[in-house]
């Protein structure tokens, strides 16, 4: 009896999220949906995957609006740094992708994000034609930004 | 204080800075025409302690330096001791060379 088959779309979620895990420095990653619920995650236990998750969502809600203010922009990235850690939340509509690792990780870490940000945006393109590409649907992206934060 | 934001603001692709207390008090500013101290202020202000909490309640330090990034530009925020170090540049800025330029500026204000 084999191992029941994943879906396509959680293989995909899958590759991102391992290829940002395998890097020297980072203990967890997670794609969250709109509702700050886990998708895939990687590298940390499951509860402290979900708690990363969940106050990512938090985080994005309560920079966006100051953010907003100031820029007339919607966030892409937003990057924290603490004493010890190094968190970086990456919006790829309707999703996050959230990275947790040590502060002292190799600032190379940074195109890894966006390369796995790259793949997860590609496959929600393809698959719900959410895109960056054009001023049209920027306007669309972030109307669907406002739909998923506010 | 002045000439040190005066100084942070020469680097190619920074519209401005300013130095803000953790209450969203001015301490200075040195900002575009086009940005408006206060409204600067407050936001710095505002994300530095929204996301503090979120760290307090995920059981994390403090945050030192947050980044956020989006096509329109990119905001900077340090904690200078005294405040909180506010830098918002254009999005295609040297992102190395910015951080390199606020650790000078953040020593500077440290040692005044």
């Amino acid at each position: 009896m084999g191992r029941a088959k994943q879906p396509k779309s959680i293989d995909k979620f899958q590759n991102a999220v391992g290829y940002l895990a395998e890097y020297s420095g980072v203990r967890g990653v997670v794609i969250t949906d709109r509702e700050g619920l886990v998708l895939v995650g990687r590298g940390a236990e499951s509860p402290e995957l979900e708690r990363y998750a969940a106050y990512a969502l938090e985080i994005i809600k309560a920079v966006r609006s100051p953010f907003h203010e100031l820029l007339k922009s919607e966030i892409e990235h937003l990057v924290i740094k603490t004493s010890h850690d190094w968190l970086t939340i990456a919006v790829s509509v309707p999703l996050m992708l959230v990275v947790v690792a040590d502060r002292q990780a190799d600032d190379l870490l940074h195109i890894r994000i966006t390369r796995s940000l790259e793949m997860i945006s590609s496959y929600v393109r393809e698959k719900y034609s959410f895109s960056s590409a054009t001023d049209n649907s920027k306007a669309k992206n972030a109307k669907s930004l406002e739909a998923i934060y506010v | 204080m002045y000439n040190v934001l005066s100084e942070l603001n020469r680097t190619s692709g920074v519209k401005g800075s300013m130095l803000v207390g953790n209450d969203g008090i001015i301490i200075a500013a040195d900002l575009d025409a086009r940005l408006e101290d206060e409204t600067v202020g407050a936001m710095a202000a505002s994300i530095m302690s929204n996301v503090g909490r979120a760290l307090e309640r995920l059981k994390q330090q403090s945050p030192d330096r947050v980044t956020i990034e989006a096509d329109a530009g990119k905001i900077f925020l340090s904690d200078a001791g005294i405040g909180i170090l506010a830098v918002v540049t254009e999005p295609n800025v040297n992102v190395g060379l910015v951080r390199l330029e606020i650790k000078n500026a953040i020593s500077q204000i440290k040692g005044q």
